[in-house]
């Protein structure tokens, strides 16, 4: 349960090695509670469970893949559940980044739709069902300011979270009145490894800067919420572009600097 | 007829304090009928009695679940004069009971500070007056009860007959069964009229030290401190005046939802503690009638609200004599992080109950309010490790924040209290908030998963 200081107590992280999706772990439980990270490298779990460890905060991993069918995730979801108690936030933070150019045969392309579209979809509707049923929670969708305007050079990508973030949103709207809902977040530019040796474009931003804007809106009530702030303007703007114009104004979009 | 289930109805149920709140499907039964019903249909979020709902925090609360009011059983019995008992419905709150009994020359021994309590919140929080040197908790005073448990339906309860569900029950916060009625022990009553005298101390080493006088000679005694120790200590008696007509209730002051932190800014508490003082040397004795000196903020129903929109939380414990430093600690550490309570009232316990849970022990108990401001968690966290290093505990019934560890460390009885509950409620149906948010009744499930991976 979230507690009378508006803080929550268990935290499940849906990629668990995300580095955006860990340091908003970590900002969500500052002063101790749950974190359960859920990925499919053993390993990198382990040495992550090590690392946000805290006098206060218990860390345990469990084993989730996005390509596994879907009734693997709603086990997940249940064995988090009955071993740590009502879920207070779960962050769905998987996803791949894949050039266009390098999705060169149809078999990638639906792997990389697989991780960035139908996985996370099922775990959006998983999540929605259990927190629902508990009468309150919060789900986070990592989804992209490449939803709002889908680059060429990032077409799959773009796609897959455009489709995800309306997915999200509406499963957000059925869940009003439940005491559950979820918070759709759009970075830009993050410094990760999945953006490591790209162009950083403009408002690029540090994994810190996500999770402070999502700890906030957890906190509060927006439904959607962009990061950095700017963007949510700027996106707006790009929006309404002619798609010929956007091509002229943004030289790096078919290079995919923007995930 | 049993009353429909209705799971699509769920509605917003928050605590007295306003910081937390959570959506269930709130029912009201009847009759005994009604009541196995709803044990029946419960799902597997369970359900939780409420009672007046005067819990700071989510104790009776339960997100996605049942909350089933007992207020629909408020009735009062007549009193047997030789016994000096009366059998009441759970739902009867303690400010009804004491005016309803005056008149009869008769009063309940413990009374809490608000009127809306009910008697089965008094008896699952096995709450204390002002008077717990003398007269215990009010779990002490229960003569029988009547309780509804999942596993046995309906039984008789009483310190002789089932005495571990008994102390199981009170200050079971609910998750051992439903208290249906109980028979409760009197005092007599002298006078409606109580005689207080306050007396202002500069220093908290004095306030405790006159506290401490006070409840050995008077038959209540609290004392109020500001956040640099100062306070003023009430002690009351019952008045000469042989009165036992109850006067009219106190008017009711509307209060408006303030922004920020409200009344918990720092100089708006500073200015209302310092005009509090000089009423006190102006005019240090008083007759009240006997609800003022038992509910002083009954005439301020919206005292959460002035704590601003995100509403009030108390942080209530208790440590043992020779621990007064982390009184002046709570205090010093609120203030410096720039939270200081609104409120802060000292009283002093004496001997504990049977009861595993119960909150009193032998020593202080410093009661402080706060704005639920998020940046106040690390300090009673801290705040907390504290206490229970000096042998305290909090307050289960009025937590809304603490960590489930330091819980365990505070209450030793835990695990024994866990041992009865299964035997009561073995399929979980009894859950709230608070119970899952302190763990309180999952050792089972976490015992198990520590087993097999160790
Ligand atoms: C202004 C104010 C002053 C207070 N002063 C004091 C004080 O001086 N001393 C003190 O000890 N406490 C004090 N309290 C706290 C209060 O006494 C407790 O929170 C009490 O439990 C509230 O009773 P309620 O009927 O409102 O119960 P609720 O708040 O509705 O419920 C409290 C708990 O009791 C359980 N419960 C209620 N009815 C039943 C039942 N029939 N069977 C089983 N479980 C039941 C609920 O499940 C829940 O766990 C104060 C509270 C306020 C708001
Ligand atoms: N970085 C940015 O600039 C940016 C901008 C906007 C949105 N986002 C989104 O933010 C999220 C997190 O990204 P990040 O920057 O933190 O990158 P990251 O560290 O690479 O995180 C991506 C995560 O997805 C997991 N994953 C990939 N395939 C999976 C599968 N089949 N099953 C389970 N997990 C799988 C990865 O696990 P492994 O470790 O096992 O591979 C990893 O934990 C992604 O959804 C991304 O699209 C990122």
């Amino acid at each position: 349960m979230r507690d009378g200081l508006g803080r929550p107590q268990t935290v499940l992280l849906l990629g668990g090695t995300s580095q955006i999706g860990q340091a908003i772990a970590d900002q969500l439980l500052p002063d101790g509670g749950t974190l359960i990270l859920a990925g499919r490298d053993p390993a990198a779990l382990a040495a992550a469970a090590e690392r946000l460890a805290r006098p206060r905060r218990h860390v345990a991993t469990l084993h989730y893949d996005a390509l596994a069918p879907a009734a693997a995730t709603v086990d997940l979801l249940a064995v988090a559940a009955a071993r740590h108690g009502d879920l207070d936030v779960v962050v769905l933070s998987v996803g791949v980044l894949a050039d266009e150019a390098a999705l060169a045969d149809t078999a990638a392309v639906e792997q990389a739709m697989h991780t960035n579209l139908f996985g996370p979809m099922l775990a959006v509707h998983a999540t929605a069902a259990r927190l629902r049923a508990q009468g309150h929670g919060t789900l986070v969708v990592l989804s992209s300011v490449a939803a709002v305007r889908t680059r060429d050079g990032l077409l799959s990508y773009g796609v897959a979270k455009a489709a995800l973030d309306v997915y999200a949103r509406r499963i957000g709207e059925s869940l009003r009145g439940s005491g559950a809902r979820v918070l759709v977040v759009r970075p830009g530019h993050v410094r990760t490894r999945m953006t490591a040796g790209l162009p950083e474009p403009p408002f690029a931003t540090n994994v810190s800067d996500v999770a402070a804007r999502v700890r906030r809106a957890v906190a509060g009530r927006p439904g959607v919420t962009y990061v950095p702030a700017v963007l949510r303007p700027v996106m707006t703007a790009l929006r309404l572009l002619p798609a010929a114009v956007y091509r002229r104004l943004d030289p790096a979009q078919r290079k995919g600097a923007t995930p | 007829m049993g009353p429909v289930v209705n799971r699509g109805r769920q509605t917003l149920i928050g605590g007295w304090g306003r910081a937390t709140q959570s959506r269930a499907t709130e029912l009201t039964p009847g009759t005994d009928d009604d009541w196995a019903e709803i044990i029946r249909s419960a799902g597997s979020r369970g359900l939780i009695a409420r009672g007046g709902g005067r819990s700071y925090g989510d104790a009776a609360q339960n997100a996605g679940g049942l909350v089933v009011s007992t207020l629909a059983d408020g009735s009062i019995g007549d009193v047997d004069p030789a016994a000096a008992t009366v059998e009441v419905g759970a739902g009867v709150t303690v400010g009804e009971l004491v005016r309803h009994l005056a008149p009869g020359g008769w009063t309940l021994p413990v009374v809490p500070g608000s009127s809306g309590v009910t008697v089965g919140g008094a008896i699952a929080a096995d709450v204390h007056g002002k008077n717990h040197q003398r007269h215990g908790t009010f779990g002490r005073h229960v003569a029988t009860m009547t309780v509804l448990t999942p596993a046995y339906g309906m039984i008789e309860m009483s310190p002789t007959v089932n005495a571990d569900e008994f102390w199981a029950t009170v200050g079971g916060l609910g998750l051992t069964g439903i208290i249906r009625r109980a028979t409760l022990r009197l005092i007599p009553l002298a006078s409606w009229w109580v005689s207080t005298v306050d007396e202002e101390q500069p220093r908290l080493q004095r306030v405790l030290e006159r506290l401490h006088a006070a409840a050995m000679s008077s038959e209540h005694a609290v004392a109020w401190v500001d956040p640099g120790g100062a306070g003023v200590i009430t002690m009351a008696t019952t008045a000469r005046l042989g009165a036992l007509t109850p006067s009219r209730a106190a008017r009711r002051h509307v209060t408006p939802t303030l922004p920020g932190r409200g009344i918990a800014w720092p100089p708006l508490t500073a200015a209302a503690n310092a005009a509090r003082r000089a009423a006190v040397v102006l005019r240090p004795r008083h007759l009240r009638p006997l609800p003022d000196l038992h509910f002083p903020l009954d005439t301020l129903p919206g005292w959460p609200r002035l704590h601003g929109r995100r509403g009030l939380i108390q942080h209530h414990f208790t440590v043992p004599f020779g621990a007064e430093h982390v009184l002046a600690e709570a205090l010093r550490a609120t203030r410096a992080a720039g939270h200081s309570p609104s409120l802060a009232i000292l009283k002093v316990f004496g001997a504990a109950n049977s009861a595993p849970l119960s909150f009193p022990a032998p020593g202080w108990s410093l009661a402080l309010d706060f704005a639920a401001d998020p940046a106040l968690g690390p300090v009673l966290d801290r705040l907390d490790e504290r206490i229970a290093a000096a042998g305290g505990r909090v307050y289960l019934v009025k937590d809304s924040r603490a960590h489930p560890d330091v819980i365990a460390a505070m209450y030793p009885g835990l695990a024994r209290w866990r041992a009865v509950r299964s035997t009561l409620d073995p399929d979980r149906l009894l859950v709230s908030d608070l119970a899952r948010r302190l763990r309180l009744a999952d050792q089972r499930i976490a015992d198990q998963i520590g087993a097999s991976h160790a």
